[in-house]
């Protein structure tokens, strides 16, 4: 075999040889660490649940007319309310949120679900505090997009009527699901 | 940028001055000038910071390790494949872990925290660690380098928290902070005045010894 030809193969076996190794380290660490992570994204969200809808205890993923939502229940399984989670575009991209709305569509809070790797100048933060103006707030009450009640995150109109707009599109799907429900 | 193997070795050397040379005399960001992208674009608060910081020390000093032991038995054709390979298989276990522990972090650090395997300071470093440096050299250099590195980017973190948020460890400090400092366009600021000073300082010591 000529030497440049054995060369390559060497080359190959060694190289082939320390991928394997890897791959087989990379599976024997996931595999340990893959339960814990189920573990923690579980009790995160349950918390955001929580935090959401403040008076329930347990929940529930459901499907009702092809639209995903969490349902949550106090104390004996009284209905407390549903989670609806609501994707948008504001300003900065596209935005995932949660509303936990009651039983006669009162909003009773919101939780923005992606965190950013940088910090824009209209951060989760002051949009939640932006949204705390509707806590409360029904779907009877609600939401022009023009109402000069409503008070928008200064400097920022275009999030703004993104995320009036959002609250508009978890009140709508609550009254769909209780319609399609029913 | 320097070349590791033209370097002494750490007989020659104490131990001490093997680590001050990765920690200051040639310090990734000040000295380098390399590692510029999580600097800048993690730093925005000093937990972030200090994450970014021990995942890029675990990844330096763990593949130094490795490629150093790894040195005789891999020939120069595959050098740098290996490299990439060992450096990778390294990020992507301090990936998981802090995905399994941490996951807000992780999901607060996002694409920056797999593209440490990039990071200029971990593909300058390693690939001294494949021609002729020994184990001890290697992790000595390491822990110099990550050190200098995590000192920098914690500091930085901790200035932009302050002066970009106002808040430090989510306890408000004070209002009206300067919000462009938590920005991509702040932190380049912070480090140009970070570099300005050191400069300065150097330049001092410089011209008092003199």
């Amino acid at each position: 075999m000529p030497k440049e030809i054995s060369k390559i193969l060497d080359n190959v076996f060694r190289l082939t040889l320390l991928c394997v190794i890897s791959a087989f380290l990379l599976s024997l660490v996931n595999s340990y660490l893959e339960p814990k992570r189920i573990e923690n994204e579980q009790n995160l969200r349950a918390m955001d649940y929580r935090q959401v809808l403040p008076g329930a205890r347990n929940f529930e993923k459901k499907i009702s007319g092809g639209k995903k939502y969490v349902k949550g229940y106090g104390q004996d399984k009284i209905p407390a309310g549903k989670i609806i989670t609501v994707y948008g575009r504001d300003y900065n991209g596209y935005f995932e949120a949660l509303f936990g709305i009651s039983e006669d569509y009162r909003i009773l809070g919101v939780k923005f679900m992606n965190k950013s790797e940088s910090t824009n100048l209209e951060d989760n933060a002051s949009k939640e505090d932006f949204f705390r103006q509707f806590i409360g707030t029904s779907v009877h009450d609600l939401v022009d997009v023009n109402n000069k009640n409503v008070k928008k995150i200064h400097g920022a109109p275009v999030s703004s009527k993104a995320y009036i707009n959002a609250v508009r599109k978890a009140i709508g799907e609550a009254e769909s699901i209780d319609a399609t429900n029913q | 940028m320097r070349q590791t193997s033209n370097m002494e070795k750490p007989s020659e050397k104490s131990v001490f001055s093997m680590f001050l040379m990765g920690f200051w005399k040639r310090n990734p960001v000040f000295v380098l000038m390399v590692g510029f992208c999580p600097l800048v674009a993690i730093t925005v608060t000093t937990a972030n910071s200090i994450c970014i910081a021990l995942v890029v020390s675990f990844v330096l000093v763990s593949s130094g390790i490795t490629l150093s032991l790894l040195r005789k038995v891999i020939p120069e054709e595959i050098k740098m494949a290996v490299l990439m390979l060992v450096a990778s298989v390294f990020t992507t276990i301090a990936a998981l872990f802090i995905r399994a522990g941490f996951p807000q972090l992780s999901t607060a650090l996002g694409i920056y925290l797999p593209l440490v395997v990039m990071n200029c300071i971990i593909l300058d470093r390693i690939s001294g660690y494949t021609r002729n440096d020994s184990v001890l050299f290697s992790l000595l250099d390491s822990i110099g380098s990550s050190a200098g590195f995590s000192l920098v980017l914690v500091f930085t973190g901790f200035l932009r928290e302050i002066t970009g948020t106002g808040k430090l460890a989510e306890i408000q400090l004070f209002d009206k902070p300067v919000n462009v400092i938590a920005l991509y366009p702040g932190g380049f600021l912070t480090v140009g005045v970070l570099l300005a000073l050191i400069n300065w300082f150097v330049l001092e010591k410089g011209g008092k010894e003199q």
